[in-house]
C-alpha cells in the first residue's frame, strides 16, 4: 500500500493532447473515483499509471517511487479490466496465481494465497474452472482475486462492474466496499456510473477533456459543485440550469421568468451587481409541489406541465420557467396532470450561481 | 402464399435429382483418378495395359515393397520430413513472435518492418526460383536439405506473418497488457500468453506452411541433385524417368507418396480446409 | 528542475528498450525474408545484366541480355502459354468452382461428402497430380481413351499430350482439376457470409436467376474478385510443375510457359544472364496482379 501521487501527467497522441497535465494525490489506503464523459481521458490516465500508456510529461510516484517509465511489471499495481482480461486458457487457479508465478513465489505459498483470495471471493469451488465456464459476476470475482492475491500497492480499475446486469452490478458494488474496507489498499477506480462513484469512493474527481474539474468527497461534489459542469454531470436528473440576471436587491431574476431571492451567502457575496449575467443551477428535488393554500411569495411559481414521468417512488414533472426547462422531483403519484398548470416551489437556499462566461462556481 | 409453396415443392424434385446427379459426377471426376492410382498398383505389369479399369485380377501387393526399394522411398520420406519439420519448426516460432511484436507492441519503425514482410505477400515464389538457385549456390547450400528448409521458410514469412498478425488483432489487447502487469516481459507475455492462445492460428498455419513444403518441387529439382538428398516431389520425377516402363510399381509409389497427406486430409478436414484456405476465408 | 533531465533519460531508456525489443522479434523474420527473397531478386537483377554461365566469371553486357530476350522467339510464345493458361484456368476454375459452390450451399445431404471430394487433389502435390494424368492422358494405354472408346466416342480420341493444338489444355484441364475445390471452399465461406433473409426477401420479389444475379452475386463479389486474383497469380508460377512432369514444354514448344523455358535456359544452355532477365520481366508482370491482390486482402481483412 501506497499513496500514489500524479503531478503534470500529460498525453498525447501525435501532437493531439488528451490528457492536459492531471494533478493528483490518493492518500494511501485512499478509494478515489475518476468520472467523466466519454472520451475524456480516463482510461489514459489509469492506463499512463499502469504503465500501459506511455508518458508525454509529468510523473507517476507510487509511494516513495517515480515509475514514470518504470515497465508495468515494475511498478507493483493491479489492474481490473472492463472485460476481466482473464486468461483463457488457464483455469481460476493459474489466473488468480499467475501472478505470483510469475514474480517467482513458492508453490505451496501460491496455492494457500490462491485458496485464501478464492475463499474471500468464493470461487473456492470454481478454482479448476476455465474462464469460459464461468458467468460474467464469476468472471468479474476472478479478476478481483488476480487483482488482490499480489498485496499490490495499489488497485486500478476501468468500469469493471460495467459489463454486468443491474442487479448484479448493485451487488459487486457492495462487495468491492467491503473488500476495500478489509484489505484498504489505495484504489483508483474509473467508472460512468455516479452511483458507483458516490457510494464507493473517498473522493471522487471528476474530469472533461482531459482536465479534473474538481476533486473532492461525494458529498462536497454534489452541493457545491466547482462548475456548471460537474453540477451537471453529477445527480439524476440533472440539475437544472437557467440564465439571469442580477437584480437590485440582490435577487435573481430568470430570463423571461420570475425574480427570486438568492441565498445569504451568495447574495453577501462582492460582485452580485444588478445586470450581471450568471446562470443559476437547482436541483430538482428542491423542487417541490407548493402545499395547496400557501399564499404567493419568494420561490413560488406557477407553471403549465409539459410532460409527467411517473417513475413510482417519485414523479417527474417538467415545466418550463421563462425560458428554461425545469424538472420537479415530487412525491410518489403526484397529480399533475399535462398541460394543466400546477403551482411550484422553490427551494431558494440550495440556488447556485455560475458564472455565465467561465461557468465557475459564485 | 400457399399456392407458392406448392409450386415450389413441385419443381423442388428436378432440381434436386439434378443436383445429385451434377455433384456425383463431380465426386467421380474428383475421386476416380486416384481410384484409378491405387487399382493400378496393384495390377501386374501385362494386366495394366490389357485390363485399363477394371479391378486387377490377382492384386500383386508387392509392387509396393518393389516401389519402395527401387525408388529408395524410405530415405526421400526421410528427406521430406526433414525438410517439412525443419521449415515448420523455423516458420512457426518465428512469424509469431515477429507478429506479436507487429500486433502489441508499439516499437519505432513498426510499420516499416511490417510493410516490408507484407511485401512478400505479392512476390510470386516461383520466380524467383532462378535467383534463389544463385543466391543458394553463392552461399554453398547446394544441394543440402538445410537450403530448402531456409528457402521454404523464408518464403512462408511474410503470409504467416500477416495471418498470425490477424490472429493476435482477434484477441483482447487487454490480455497481453493484464499479463505484463502480472509480472511478464515482453517475451513471457508472448510466451506464456499469447502463444498458447494462438494454437488455432499456428494449427492453420502448420497445415498450409506443411502442406506446400511437402509438395514443393520446382526448387527443390534444382537444388538438391544427390538422390540420398531428394524429397519425395523429387524423388517421384526421378523415379519416373528411370523406371518409365514399370507402370504399377510407379503407381505403387504415387499411392505411396499421397497416402500421408491424403491420410491426415481425411482425419482433421477441417483444419485442412481452413488451413490452406487460410486467410481467404478468413476476412 | 534537476529532475527533468533524469526524467526524460528514464523515458528514453524505456523507449529504447521498446524499440529493441521490438526489432529483436522481428529479426528472424526479416533475416530470412530479406535473405532468400529480397536479395535473390535484387541480384537476379545485377546478373541480368551480364552474360553468366551460372559458375565462371561474370561479364558485363548492360542491357543486351533484355534484348535477346524480347528477340527470344521461344520466350514470346511462353509469355503467350503462360498468359492463356493463367487466364484460361482462372476463368474455368471460378466459373465452375462457383457454380459447386451454389449446389453445395443448399440444404442437400451429403453434401459434406462432395466437399470433402472435390477438396481432395488440393492437397496432392503437383508431381503426383502430372504424373498420374500423364497416363490418364496415354493415347493408348490412358483411362481418358478408354472411356471414349467405351462410350462410343471414338471421334474424340486424340494424342491429349502429344498433340501440339490440344497439350496445353490438356495441362489447364489437370490445374483446373486440383484447384477448383479450393475456389469452391473460397466461395461456400463467402455465400455463408450472406444473410439468408435477403436471399429469401429476393425470392419473394423475383426468379432464382434474378436473385442470383441481383442479390447473390453482388454481394458475393469481394470473395470473386479475391478468388480470380488468386488463381491468376497463382498460375503464373504453379504451372511449371505440371508442365516439367508432363510435357517438359513439348511438343515443339506447345506448352512452353514461362517459367519452364527460364529454367531450359539457365541450366540446359548455362545462361543465367538471360534467365535472370527473363525471371525480371516476369516478376514485374506478376507483381502488378499480385499488388493488386495484396490491396484486395486488406480491404477485406479490414471488413
Ligand atoms: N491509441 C490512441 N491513439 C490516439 N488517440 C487515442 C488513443 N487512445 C485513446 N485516444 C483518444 O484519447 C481520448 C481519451 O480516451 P480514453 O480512452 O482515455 O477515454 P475514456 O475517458 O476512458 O472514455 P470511455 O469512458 O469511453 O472509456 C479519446 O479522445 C480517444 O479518442
Ligand atoms: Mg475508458
Amino acid at each position: 500500500m501506497a499513496t500514489l501521487a500524479l503531478s503534470n501527467l500529460t498525453k498525447a497522441w501525435s501532437g493531439k493532447t488528451t490528457v492536459h497535465g492531471i494533478d493528483l494525490e490518493i492518500p494511501d489506503g485512499a478509494f478515489v473515483a475518476l468520472v467523466g464523459p466519454s472520451g475524456c481521458g480516463k482510461s489514459t490516465t489509469l492506463r499512463m499509471i499502469a504503465g500501459l500508456e506511455e508518458v508525454t510529461a509529468g510523473e507517476i510516484r507510487i509511494g516513495d517511487r517515480v515509475v514514470t517509465h518504470d515497465e508495468p511489471r515494475d511498478r507493483g499495481v493491479s489492474m481490473v479490466f472492463q472485460n476481466y482480461a482473464l486468461f483463457p486458457h488457464m483455469t481460476v487457479r493459474d489466473n488468480i496465481g499467475f501472478g505470483l508465478k510469475m514474480r517467482g513465489v513458492a508453490k505451496d505459498e501460491i496455492r494457500r494465497k490462491v485458496e485464501a483470495a478464492a475463499e474471500t471471493l468464493e470461487l473456492t469451488a470454481l478454482l479448476d474452472r476455465r474462464p469460459n465456464a464461468l458467468s460474467g459476476g464469476q468472471r468479474q470475482r476472478v479478476a478481483m482475486g488476480r487483482a488482490i492475491v499480489r498485496e499490490p500497492k495499489a488497485f486500478l480499475f476501468d468500469e469493471p462492474l460495467s459489463n454486468l446486469d443491474a442487479q448484479l452490478r448493485g451487488q459487486m458494488r457492495a462487495e468491492l466496499k467491503k473488500l476495500h474496507q478489509s484489505i484498504g489498499t489505495t484504489t483508483l477506480y474509473v467508472t460512468h456510473d455516479q452511483v458507483e462513484a458516490m457510494t464507493l469512493a473517498d473522493t471522487v474527481v471528476v474530469m472533461r477533456d482531459g482536465r479534473i474539474e474538481q476533486a473532492a468527497p461525494p458529498a462536497e461534489i454534489y452541493r457545491n459543485p466547482a462548475t456548471k459542469f460537474v453540477a451537471g454531470f453529477v445527480g439524476t436528473p440533472r440539475m437544472n440550469f437557467s440564465e439571469a440576471e442580477i437584480v437590485d436587491g440582490p435577487a435573481l431574476r430568470l430570463d423571461r421568468g420570475p425574480v427570486l431571492p438568492l441565498p445569504p451567502a451568495l447574495a453577501a457575496r462582492p460582485g452580485m451587481t444588478p445586470g450581471r449575467r450568471v446562470t443559476m443551477g437547482l436541483r430538482p428535488e428542491h423542487v417541490g409541489a407548493a402545499v395547496p393554500g400557501t399564499p404567493d411569495g419568494p420561490g413560488i411559481v406557477e407553471a403549465r406541465v409539459e410532460l409527467v414521468e411517473t417513475l413510482g417512488a417519485e414523479t417527474l414533472v417538467h415545466v418550463r420557467l421563462g425560458t428554461a426547462p425545469i424538472c420537479a422531483k415530487l412525491g410518489p403519484f403526484a397529480a399533475a396532470k399535462e398541460g394543466e398548470t400546477v403551482r411550484l416551489e422553490l427551494e431558494t437556499s440550495e440556488i447556485r450561481l455560475f458564472d455565465t462566461e467561465t461557468e465557475r462556481a459564485l | 402464399m400457399s399456392t407458392m409453396v406448392t409450386e415450389g415443392r413441385r419443381s423442388s424434385i428436378a432440381p434436386r435429382v439434378a443436383s445429385y446427379l451434377l455433384m456425383a459426377i463431380m465426386a467421380v471426376l474428383a475421386l476416380y483418378p486416384l481410384v484409378w492410382m491405387a487399382l493400378g498398383s496393384l495390377k501386374s505389369g501385362g494386366e495394366f495395359y490389357t485390363n485399363i479399369w477394371g479391378l486387377p485380377a490377382d492384386p500383386q501387393w508387392r509392387n509396393f515393397p518393389d516401389a519402395w526399394v527401387r525408388g529408395g522411398l524410405g530415405i526421400k520420406f526421410l528427406n521430406s520430413a526433414i525438410v517439412t519439420f525443419g521449415t515448420l519448426a523455423i516458420t512457426l516460432p518465428v512469424t509469431s513472435i515477429a507478429a506479436y511484436a507487429i500486433t502489441s507492441m508499439d516499437f519505432r519503425g513498426r510499420s516499416l518492418a511490417y510493410g516490408a514482410l507484407l511485401l512478400g505477400i505479392m512476390i510470386p515464389f516461383g520466380v524467383t526460383a532462378i535467383p534463389v538457385f544463385s543466391v543458394i549456390a553463392q552461399l554453398g547450400l547446394l544441394n543440402t536439405r538445410l537450403a530448402l528448409v531456409l528457402v521454404y521458410s523464408a518464403q512462408a514469412v511474410a503470409f504467416s506473418t500477416f495471418l498470425m498478425c490477424a490472429f493476435f488483432q482477434s484477441l483482447p489487447a487487454e490480455i497481453e497488457e493484464a499479463a505484463r502487469l502480472e509480472g511478464c516481459t515482453r517475451f513471457s507475455a508472448f510466451w506464456r500468453v499469447m502463444l498458447p492462445l494462438a494454437r488455432p492460428g499456428l494449427a492453420a498455419q502448420a497445415v498450409f506452411v506443411g502442406t506446400t513444403a511437402w509438395n514443393e518441387y520446382f526448387l527443390a529439382s534444382l537444388i538438391i541433385r544427390d538422390p540420398a538428398r531428394e524429397t519425395i516431389p523429387v524423388g517421384l520425377v526421378s523415379f519416373t524417368g528411370r523406371y518409365a516402363t514399370d507402370y504399377p510399381a510407379l503407381f505403387a509409389a504415387l499411392t505411396m507418396a499421397t497416402l500421408p497427406l491424403l491420410a491426415l486430409y481425411l482425419l482433421a478436414q477441417k483444419q485442412f480446409v481452413a488451413g490452406l484456405t487460410g486467410g481467404a476465408v478468413k476476412g | 528542475m534537476t529532475g527533468a533531465p533524469a526524467l526524460s533519460r528514464a523515458a528514453r531508456a524505456r523507449r529504447l528498450r521498446t524499440d529493441l525489443t521490438g526489432w529483436a522479434f522481428v529479426a528472424p523474420a526479416l533475416l530470412l525474408f530479406l535473405l532468400f527473397v529480397i536479395w535473390p531478386m535484387g541480384h537476379a537483377v545485377w546478373i541480368s545484366l551480364h552474360r553468366w554461365d551460372g559458375l565462371g566469371q561474370m561479364a558485363w553486357l548492360g542491357l543486351d541480355n533484355y534484348r535477346f530476350v524480347f528477340g527470344d522467339k521461344v520466350f514470346w510464345k511462353a509469355m503467350h502459354n503462360t498468359f492463356i493458361y493463367a487466364f484460361g484456368v482462372t476463368v474455368a476454375k471460378n466459373l465452375l468452382a462457383l457454380g459447386l459452390a451454389l449446389l453445395l450451399n443448399r440444404p442437400l445431404r451429403g453434401r459434406g461428402f462432395f466437399r470433402t471430394a472435390s477438396f481432395t487433389p488440393v492437397v496432392l502435390s503437383f508431381v503426383v497430380v502430372g504424373v498420374l494424368w500423364s497416363w490418364i492422358f496415354d493415347p493408348t494405354f490412358g483411362l481418358l481413351n478408354a472411356v471414349l472408346w467405351a462410350l462410343g466416342l471414338q471421334g474424340l480420341i486424340q494424342g491429349w499430350l502429344s498433340d501440339p493444338d490440344i497439350a496445353l489444355y490438356s495441362i489447364m484441364f489437370v490445374d483446373v482439376w486440383k484447384w477448383t475445390g479450393y475456389h469452391t471452399v473460397l466461395f461456400l465461406a463467402g455465400l455463408q457470409t450472406i444473410p439468408s433473409e435477403l436471399i429469401e426477401a429476393g425470392r419473394l420479389e423475383g426468379k432464382p436467376r434474378q436473385v442470383f444475379r441481383h442479390v447473390t452475386l453482388p454481394l458475393l463479389m469481394p470473395v470473386v474478385a479475391f478468388s480470380v486474383l488468386l488463381s491468376i497469380v497463382g498460375a503464373f508460377v504453379s504451372n511449371y510443375d505440371l508442365v516439367r512432369v508432363m510435357t517438359q514444354g513439348g511438343p515443339f514448344h506447345s506448352t512452353e510457359v514461362a517459367l519452364t523455358w527460364i529454367t531450359t535456359t539457365a541450366f540446359r544452355f548455362n545462361n543465367f544472364g538471360k534467365a535472370d532477365a527473363m525471371s525480371v520481366i516476369l516478376f514485374l508482370i506478376v507483381a502488378v496482379l499480385g499488388a493488386v491482390q495484396f490491396l484486395l486482402m486488406r480491404q477485406r481483412g479490414r471488413g
